[in-house]
This record gives structure tokens, sequence and C-alpha cells, in this order.
């Protein structure tokens, strides 16, 4: 099978996936025991019984199930996500800052703990059994266990309560935006408040990279051509970085790709430790209100990113690893 | 004839099912004995003990074969009964009874079929089986990985069966055992605690038990008594023992007017001010038609000239054998008594009355108005007898680990809650090792379209972010520990199916199911009795390191509040620290948080060593 084929075949089965991700979101919400409307209805900003019913109108609650599903699918494929019963604003208009914002965390995690989850993995695969090794993988491996909440909840505790380093809450500090929005201010202010978040996720995920990097590279290192590279003299760095890690990246990945899923509820944690404003605080505020549109939004723009984030990986295969046979 | 050991193990896997429901806090019959609440959480222990026996009696028969026979039909019988007995006694609230009958019967089921039991473990050969089992442990026993995470898991495990044991609090229902938000006890003890206060309570039991109790420690005196006798008595028969305080006219023609009695106890209150404080207390009149009463309360401090009265009761003109309580309660937390102290709800009246270190007078004080001149010339007796009295100061420190926003142990909290995690970890992780067992072998055993099917589904579950579909599943489901578990079971099977399916896959083409195809053995024999014993090994593993991630995101639902209301979680306790701003109490988020990390360390650690035993073959390195 060639890589077009290849290729095709996946881009159908994402498209099949997303499908079925829709269709799984609008069941849970809508068929579910525990009826929207009257979760809705029973909400006491609402006056009476039959502004209730208005309200029901409104949003088309009314309507039998076949008919929401088309709205709703309507409304997910348009990228229009419909309109929130919080805030009676199209969702569309609310959703792009709080994406940033958590695609901002995630990203920046994800690149930081890759690093250093490799590198530490790389070096200690190289110092087997060293004091080197079996720290790294301690540290690994508690914080890999501890939970990434309480995790965030010291990290709070030591750099903001007590040192007073860092900001507890929030994207940015109102000074930095009031006045006059300096782009230099602006941008540090928002590293500022994001360093403490990254930290957690970061600490959170690297741990797993660098088993992964150690497992793969202790095996890598025993080939042949890695002998070879050792006879012809070449540099230790280079034997370790350029020839072994190459060859050893192909499952980090993989894994890479299967935990921006992981990574993506860490974020959700560790946004409600920090009042950070991104889809986990607002998937909170949204379970709070039952408010369906938004809960829709934010779990379709979820899976979307992991389904994206897998077709990726299956393609980068190839690039990598040219031995892949596509099938 | 298999079909009553079957039966037994169905009958025994709900009764296993109901206790672990109960042991999870579910709907149960609580009572008390000592005046301590025994959740249903004794009863659920004792069902699951019941049913694991029931279970393990019904697997024993189904392998042994059932004939009927005298002593079978009796067992049956006997079991039956204990099931119905057991039931009417779990139904009338006497579980440790309950529990006493089932272990009573039990014992007689066994020793009816003891000696069935006995020839079955002859033809296995038992020493075999015990000499494979010390085999693995003098492997096992050289990991030093296995033997710390075994050590961890067994100090939780005990930790969690105890918990009834090493604490008298319950962790839900037991409010204010102490003043709220208290620091833990040994603070007291290191630098800079010293203000920290215990409990205290005036009398050491409610009201006046004995007669010493009341005349050794309280003092009476009487303010002006030319024309009125004041008279101190013990009343045993009021309540559970009261002290009466009688006033009786001198002259028969002359009113006493105004005569006051004081009932007075000094009391060492050497520490900072309390958390709280209380007071309960019944008044009882009798005789108040001729000569009526007014009762007040006043606590000062012995030397100093501040004195606070907090409670003054209107005129009781009417005999009483009712009662009156203090309305609104004598209480430091309740508003109006705030304001009546000083002045505004905003002042802590447990900090003005109980300012400094020293002693204090607590005086009940009683005024007999005898002014009506009708009655002059009459005999009688005007008694007010004083009942349930219970002077309470809530302490600022508690415990091993203080208390939390509503007073309740967090040592307590901390004891149960290693009974939820290790609970939810356990049964998660078997329902997930259960589903992804049967989705492997079948898939991998019966192929084609059903093979494609299957995985295809997997993979798509695989691909869904687990949390956020945690979060929404249980906030639409319901917050209870049973959906968590059957909720993160089922998201949880995907990767532990495809290693059983790909075993499933190699073990097929193996010559002995060929042999087995060959003689005529039908798929579900081949399923039983080949492939599933050379799948047990990846179990083990499986099961060990799936219950981390289960325990992982129990915690997390809960410290997001969605949190089963009925037990307490470690989880649930940094919920309610963190919204309670306790997350400066270090006593309160260390002990659950490395808690969670270190069993989660310990099920890892486990789960290595076993694989690295049991499948040295897909041994990697480490």
């Amino acid at each position: 099978m060639g890589l077009r084929t290849y290729v095709l075949k996946r881009t159908i089965y994402s498209f099949a996936l997303v499908f079925f991700v829709l269709a799984l979101n609008f069941a849970i919400f809508d068929l579910m025991p525990g009826d929207p409307t009257a979760l809705f209805a029973n909400q006491a900003r609402l006056g009476g019984v039959e502004e209730a019913k208005a309200m029901q109108e409104l949003w088309g609650l009314d309507k039998p199930v076949h008919v929401r599903f088309v709205v709703y699918m309507r409304n997910m494929l348009t990228g229009q996500f419909g309109v929130s019963y919080i805030s009676m604003k199209p969702i569309a208009d609310e959703v792009v800052d709080r994406l940033l914002n958590t695609f901002l965390l995630v990203g920046v995690s994800t690149i930081f703990s890759i690093i250093i989850g490799v590198v530490l993995g790389v070096v200690a695969a190289y110092k087997r059994g060293s004091i080197i090794d079996s720290l790294t993988v301690l540290s690994s491996l508690s914080t890999y266990s501890v939970p990434s909440f309480w995790l965030g909840m010291i990290l709070l505790l030591v750099f903001s309560y007590r040192l007073h380093w860092f900001p507890s809450v929030g994207t940015t500090s109102f000074s930095a935006i009031n006045p006059a929005p300096n782009t230099f201010v602006y941008i540090t202010d928002k590293l500022w408040h994001l360093f403490l978040p990254t930290l957690t996720l970061t600490l959170f995920m690297y741990g797993g990279y660098l088993l992964l990097t150690r497992a793969t590279m202790l095996e890598t290192l025993t080939e042949d051509y890695i002998m070879t590279a050792k006879a012809k003299g070449l540099k230790q760095r280079t034997i370790l970085f350029k020839h072994a890690l190459k060859n050893a990246s192909l499952p980090l990945i993989t894994n890479a790709a299967i935990s921006i899923g992981f990574l993506l509820s860490g974020a959700i944690i560790t946004e409600q430790v920090f009042n950070y404003p991104g889809l986990g605080m607002w998937i909170w505020k949204a379970i709070d209100f039952t408010d369906y549109p938004v809960l829709h939004c934010i779990f379709f723009l979820i899976a979307i990113s992991v389904i994206v984030a897998n077709f990726i990986a299956d393609l980068l295969y190839g690039v990598i690893d040219p031995r892949i046979k596509y099938g | 004839m298999k079909l009553v050991g079957i039966v037994a193990i169905l009958v025994g896997i709900v009764f296993t099912l109901a206790g672990a429901y109960g042991l999870a806090g579910g709907t149960g019959i609580t009572f008390t004995i000592n005046e301590r609440v025994v959740s249903a959480q004794e009863g659920g222990l004792v069902f699951s003990i019941v049913g694991v026996i029931v279970l393990l009696g019904g697997i024993a028969m189904s392998y042994i074969g059932f004939k009927f026979s005298w002593p079978t039909i009796f067992s049956i019988v006997i079991g039956l009964c204990s099931l119905i007995i057991l039931a009417i006694l779990f139904g009338m609230g006497y579980n440790l009874v309950a529990g006493i009958v089932a272990l009573v019967f039990s014992c007689l089921f066994v020793a009816t079929r003891a000696r069935k039991i006995w020839n079955w473990m002859r033809a296995r050969d038992i020493k075999l089986q015990i000499r494979r089992f010390k085999e693995f442990w003098n492997t096992f026993r050289r990991s030093k990985r296995g033997l710390f995470g075994v050590g961890i898991l067994i100090f939780y495990i005990a930790i969690a069966l105890a918990a009834p044991l090493l604490t008298p609090n319950d962790p839900i229902k037991g409010f204010y055992v102490s003043g709220d938000f208290a620091a833990p006890s040994w603070f007291r003890s290191i630098p800079g605690g010293e203000n920290l206060t215990g409990n205290f309570q005036l009398t050491t039991e409610q009201g006046f038990p004995t007669i010493t109790s009341l005349f050794q420690e309280w003092n009476l005196t009487a303010s002006s008594s030319e024309s009125g006798s004041i008279t101190l008595r013990y009343d045993p028969n009021v309540g559970n023992g009261s002290a009466s305080i009688v006033f009786r006219r001198k002259s028969s023609t002359v009113l006493a007017q105004k005569v006051e009695a004081h009932l007075t106890k000094e009391f060492p209150f050497p520490y900072g001010p309390p958390r709280r404080f209380s007071c309960n207390i019944t008044l009882f009149a009798e005789g108040v038609e001729k000569v009526p009463v007014r009762v007040s309360f006043t606590i000062k401090q012995v030397g100093g000239n501040q004195s606070y009265p907090f409670f003054w009761s209107e005129k009781i003109e009417n005999t009483t054998k009712t009662g009156v309580t203090p309305s609104p309660p004598i209480d430091s937390y309740d508003s109006d008594f705030k304001s009546r102290i000083g002045g505004d709800i905003w002042v802590d009246p447990a900090k003005i009355v109980f300012s400094e270190p020293a002693n204090y007078t607590y005086d009940i004080s009683i005024l007999f108005i005898d002014n009506k001149e009708e009655t002059i010339g009459d005999t009688f007796e005007t008694i007010v007898y004083i009942d349930d009295l219970n002077v309470k100061l809530y302490g600022t420190a508690f415990g091993a680990l203080g208390t939390d926003q509503l007073g309740r142990d967090i040592f307590a909290q901390f004891l149960y809650g290693a009974r939820i995690s290790l609970f939810v970890g356990l049964l998660a992780a078997l329902l997930s090792v259960s589903i992804g067992l049967l989705v492997g072998i079948v898939s991998g055993y019966v192929g084609r379209f059903v093979d494609e099917i299957l995985m295809r589904f997997s993979d798509m579950l695989l691909v869904l972010p687990v949390l956020p579909l945690l979060i929404v599943l249980i906030a639409v489901l319901g917050t209870s520990i049973m959906n968590l578990i059957v909720v993160i079971g089922m998201l949880n099977w995907m990767g532990f199916a495809r290693v059983v399916r790909s075993q499933t896959l190699s073990l097929k083409e193996r010559p002995f199911v060929e042999a087995a195809k060959a003689v005529g053995a039908g798929t579900f024999h081949i399923i039983a009795r080949h492939i599933l014993p050379n799948v047990l090994s990846l179990i083990y593993v499986s099961l060990a390191l799936s219950v981390p991630s289960a325990i992982t995101y129990e915690a997390a639902i809960s410290w997001l509040g969605l949190y089963d209301p009925k037990v307490i979680s470690w989880g649930r306790m940094l919920y309610d620290a963190q919204i309670n701003e306790g997350i400066e109490r270090l006593w309160w988020i260390i002990p659950p948080g490395i808690s969670i990390a270190l069993v989660s360390v310990s099920f890892i650690l486990l789960g290595y060593a076993l694989d690295e035993i049991l499948n040295p073959k897909l041994r990697r390195r480490r």
C-alpha cells in the first residue's frame, strides 16, 4: 500500500471518528437521564413556569430529538456552536480567547516536558545503573503519581502565598492592560501568570516522556550501528542525540500524540487550581449551570484536537522512519 | 451437577457487591453503640465477608461436583437459614450480632463440607500449589521495589480496615468534635502553639449525675436570706440527676421579697480563647405560681471586674415538667447571642468572654420574686431543677490532624478516605480488566469482522479524552461512588484488550490449541482451558497497573467537587481544604496528597515486580 492510500485511509478514519464523537457528544447530554430542559427550567433565575417555557422555545428545547440533532449538527459543523445559556452570547465569540489560553498553556508545557523528559531520559539511559539514573527515575515516578491538582496546590502555596513571586489567579494583571497597553509589559505579564500552571503541567507530564525515552534508548544503545559509530570515534553527544535518539524517537511521537488527551485533562485540572480562564474553567461553569451548548462545544473541541494530533502522528511516522510499511 | 455451585457463586457475587456498596457508605442501616454511630460500613464488611465465603463455597461445589446426600442438604439448609436470619438481623439493625451469626453459620457450613473439601484438596495436590506459591514468593522477595510496594499497600489496607478502631469520630457526620479549623493537638507542645486550647467541659458528664459531683464542685450562696431560706438538694429522679434549688419562706406573715441564689463553680482556663463555646441547660420549675423566678447565667473572671451575663430568662410563672431551654441557644456561633454579648454579629463572644488565661467562675443565679400578697400564709416550696447542664468550650487544637470547616476530625477522614481510594481503585480496575479480557479474547479468538468492529470501537474510545468525559458523565448521571467506579471501569479497558488480543492471536496458532481442536474441543472449552490460563499472568499485572489511574481519577473528580456526599475520600478532603482557604494548613493537605501518590506508586511498583516475574518472555530492560 502506498503513501497516498494510507493517508486517504487515515483521513477517512479520522472523519469517521469525528462523527462518532459528534454523535456521542449529542447522546450524552440529550439522551441521558436528567432532562436538560427540566434542569434548566428549575434554575432560580427564571421567574415562573411560563418564562421557563418561553426560554425552552427560544433555545429550541421543546422540539423533538431529531430536529434538535439536526440543529446541533449544523451548529457544530459550521463552527457556530449555538448560544450559551448563561451569557446569552454566541459561543463562537466566547470560545476563541479561552481556547487560545488553553492551547498556550498546553503547548508551552508540552514543549518543556518533552525537552526535559527526553534530555533526562537520554542521560539516564547513558548512565544506566548510576545514582543519576535511579534519581531521575524516582523523581519522574513520584511527580507522575502525585495528583496534578495537589502539585498545583503546593506550588501555589509555596510560590504564590508564601514567597509572593507569582500571581495565583488569572492570565493578566489589571495594571498591565488598564493604563496603556504596552506590548512588552503585556507579554511579560502574561508569561508571569503562565509560569505556575506551566510548571505544574510540565512536572506532571515529563515523567512519562522520561521513562519512555529511557526504555527505548536502552534498547537502541545495544544496536550494532551504535557500536559502529563508537568505533568510528564519533563524539559521545553525537552518538547519543544524532544516532540513538533519532531512532528511539518513534514511540515518543506516538506517545506525544496520545498524551495530548491526557495533557488536556491535566490542563482542565490545572486551570481549576490557578483560576486560569481556559476551557477547563469554562467546562466547570457550564456544568454548574447545565449550559449544554457550551459543554457540547468544549467536548467537541477537545476531542477534535486529540483526533488531529493522532492523525498528524500517524503521518509523521513515515517521515521519521522510512522503513514503515503503510498498512 | 454444578447448578447449585453456580447459584452459590451468583449469590456470593451479589452479597459481595452488596457488602461493597455498604462498605462504600451506601444507604444502609446505622445504629448507635455507646453514643457512637456505627455506619453501614461495618454491615457492608460483614456482608462482603459472607459473600466471599458463599462465593468460595460455590466455586468449591462446582469443582467438586454435587450429590444429593443428607450432609449436603443439611449444609444447604443451614446456609439458607443463615441468609434469612442475616437479612432479618440487618433489617433490625443488629449488624454486629448479624456478623457473629454469619461467622458461626459459615463455620458450620464449612464443617459440614469439610470432608468433601479435604478430598478435593488432596486430589488437587495442595502441596504442589503451596510449593509453587513458595517459589513465586522467593523470586518476589528478591525484588526490592515489589516488597516496598507491598509494604506501603499493607499499611494502607490496615489503615482502611482498622479505621473504626483507630478513631471514635465519624468522618462525615461527626460535626464539632472540637472547634472548626482546629490545629493538630501536638501543635501545643511546639513553640508558638502555647495559646491553642483543647476541648474543655465544665462538667465531666452532662448534668449532675452523682451527689458528689454536685456538692463537691459547686457552691451555693444566697444574697439576702433574712426572711427566706435557700437550700440545695440533689434530685436523682429528674433527668439523669439534677440540682434542685429550693426556696422556703421563714415566716408565715412576711414576704421575703427578692432572694437571689447563686450556684457557682470555679474553673481554671489557662489557655487562649476557645474557638466557640456553648451551654446547654434545661430548667424545670415547681411552685412558681406563688413565687415566680428568673434565671440567669454569668461567666466572670476570678479577680477581674468584667462579668458577662449571657442568659436571662423571662419570668417563669408556670410549673413546668417538660423543661425550659434557653432560646436562642446559648452558643457563641448564634447571631442573636453574639449581638447580646458584643452588640453586633461580627464580634466573637468566645474571644471577649475568655479573653486571657485565668480562673473563671460560672454562675447560675436564680432570683425568687416573693411579692404576691395573696399567698401569705400558704405553705409551699418553690423548686428550680437544673438539668442537662453542659458547658462546652470548643478548642482550637484537636486530634492528630485537627478539624475541618465543620469541626470534623481530619484524622478520621484521612483513615476512612483510604477505604474509598482502595475500593474505587480496585473495583474500577477489576471492572476494566474484566471488560478488556472479554473483548480481547473474543476479538482475538473469533477474529474477522468481530475483531474489526471491536478494535475500531476501542480505538474510538481510546481517542476520547477521559477526564472531560468522566466529568460530564458524572455530572449527568449523578455523583455516586458506584457511578464513578462503573464509568472509570468503562473508559479504561482499551489498552488491556489490545494486549490480550495479541496474546490470544499468538496462542490460537499454538500446537496445543490445534490438538484440542483436533480431538473435538468446543470454542468455550478451548478459551476456558487453554487460552485463559495463559493470559492469567497478564491479568495480575494489568490489574495492578490500572489501579493507580482509577485512584487518581477518583481523587481528581472528588477534588473538582463531584464527590459522593455519602463518603469521604482523599480528593474530597483536598476539595474541602481548597474551598475553605485551608491550603495554608499543611496538616490538612499534605497527608491526603502524599497518600494518593504513595498508594499509586505502590501499585505501580507491585505491577512492575509481578511483570518481571510472571512475564519473563515479555520482560523489557528497565
